[in-house]
Formats: structure tokens, sequence, C-alpha cells
């Protein structure tokens, strides 16, 4: 008998959350917000969706609705990846010179 | 082009590298390299969705077009945005990606083929199911973080706004989401 995907997914998601809950518990307080803004980057992964949306149509039809919905979903999720990424990078820099001065 | 195995074992690569991104940030020694391992999590994701969809005309540059664009507004922000205001701005990007899930969900409904989902109007069952939930949390993320953002920016007072009857509001409009994503599903199956 064949497991439906659905299934499999499902499982992924289920185990996922528990992946979150363990992987977090245990921040330091200081650094709840780079956490927060590279889960917010991480989140932006959600651009797969939005390329594989972006690319399906073919050259007659790169500007249906499905694909200019993908488009719009690229640049949001993108000035997410960057937006998310460097500001985390710019907050770690500060955290090490802070933890030099002392 | 890339096998889907092939391409699915790369995602697998960059979902545990996203995990050890979120372990990195747990602690001061190890964050600068979870922050790193998250970069590259993501460049591979990226690259992988290219590869393996391998259409590289005209979808292409508009893709990449798209890609930069936000890109650079996203670095612009990030760049010029004093550290006192970090927090908002975190809420506040976080409301786009809410946004951009919600945009997602609304592309594999209407072309359902991209996703090897089925065809319009025959999208399987687990499809569905994924789609209406998915654009119910994105919708939920997107409204959301853009009151954590007004709240934490100032504009809104940041006491909680209580009003009469808002828990039955609020069990309503959740039965009214699970309804609807329900009707939906009936809907599509028979």
């Amino acid at each position: 008998m064949e497991i439906d995907p659905f299934i499999f997914r499902l499982s992924i998601f289920i185990l996922s959350i528990f992946i979150g809950y363990y992987v977090v518990w245990s921040v330091t307080p200081s650094l709840h917000t780079p956490l927060m803004s590279v889960t917010n980057a991480i989140s932006s992964v959600i651009i797969v969706g939005a390329i594989i949306a972006g690319l399906a149509g073919n050259s007659d039809t790169i500007f249906n609705t499905s694909s200019i919905f993908g488009f719009l979903a690229i640049s949001l999720a993108a000035i997410n990846i960057f937006g998310g990424f460097l500001v985390t990078q710019r907050m770690l820099a500060m955290y090490k010179k802070k933890k030099k001065d002392k | 082009m890339l096998s889907a195995n092939l391409s699915a074992i790369f995602y697998l690569i960059s979902g545990v590298l996203f995990i050890l991104a979120l372990r990195g940030l747990s602690s001061p020694e190890t964050s600068r390299q979870g922050n790193f391992f998250g970069i590259l999590g993501m460049i591979i994701a990226i690259t992988v969705t290219f590869l393996s969809i391998g259409n590289f005309s005209t979808g292409f540059v508009v893709v990449l077009i798209f890609l930069l664009i936000g890109g650079l507004i996203g670095a612009f922000i990030a760049y010029k945005i004093p550290m006192t205001a970090m927090p908002e701005l975190v809420a506040g990007f976080h409301s786009l990606v809410g946004l951009a899930a919600v945009f997602v969900a609304i592309a594999a409904f209407l072309n359902p083929e991209a996703f090897n989902l089925g065809s319009p109007g025959n999208i399987k069952l687990g499809s569905l199911i994924e789609m209406s939930i998915g654009a119910a949390v994105g919708a939920i993320t997107f409204s959301g973080s853009i009151i954590a953002f007004l709240k934490l920016q100032g504009i809104m007072s940041g006491s909680p706004i209580t009003f009469k009857g808002q828990h039955p509001l609020n069990a309503l409009i959740l039965i009214s989401i699970i309804v609807i994503n329900l009707s939906t599903l009936l809907y599509t199956i028979f």
C-alpha cells in the first residue's frame, strides 16, 4: 500500500513544529530580536513557490494572472531575504562590539 | 534540469541549514555562524528552484528583475534604518512574507499545473487543504504584523484594544475561516 504524499508532508510539518519549539526554547533574551529577524528571513523561503509561479508561463503567457502574483510575491519575499539577513548581520556586529567594550 | 529527487535532496540540505541557523542564533558565540547558515540555505533553495525548472527564457529575466528590485529595496532599508527601529522593522518585514504567501497560494490556485498539483478546477484534495490554510495563515500574518509594526512605531497605542464581545467575534471569524475553507473543498470535490 502506498502512502499518500499529503501524509508525508503533514509528517514533515508536524515534526518541524517540534524542531522550531525546541530550537528556540533556550535563547538568551538579548538575542531575541536577531532571532526574530533571522526567522523572518528564513520564512521568505516562500520565494521558491513564487519563482515556480513566475516561471510557469511560456514566452506568450509570461504575464498571465498567476505569474503576475508570482512576480509580486518574488519582490516581497526578496525584500525580506536581503533585508532580513543584512539587518541581522548589523545587529550581531553591534553585539560583538558591545562585548569588546566591556 | 535537476531531477525531482535530486532537488528534493538539495531542499532537505537547505532545510537542515535553516534549522542550524536558528540553533546558531540561540547563543552569542555561534550567532554570526547561524546567520551565515541561513544565507547559505536560502542561496541553495533559490538556485535549486531555478535549476529544477530549467526555464531560462524571457520569464527567467523577468523573475530576476523582480528579485533584484525586491533585493535592492530590502538592502537599502536594512542599511538606512536606525538601530533603535529594529523591532518594528522586523515586524514590517514580516508582514511582507504573509502577503507573499497569500500571493503564492493565489498563483498556485490559478495555475496548479506549474506546481504539479493537478489542473485548474481539478486540484488534488491535499493540495487544496494546504493552499487554503496557507492563504489564511498568510493573511493573518500580514494583518497581525502590520498592527505590531504600528504599535512598535507608536502610531497606534500599545495598550491592548478590547471591546465587548471580542472573544465571540474572534471565535466567529475562526469558524468562518474553517467553514469557507471546507465549503471550497467540498465545492471542488463534488
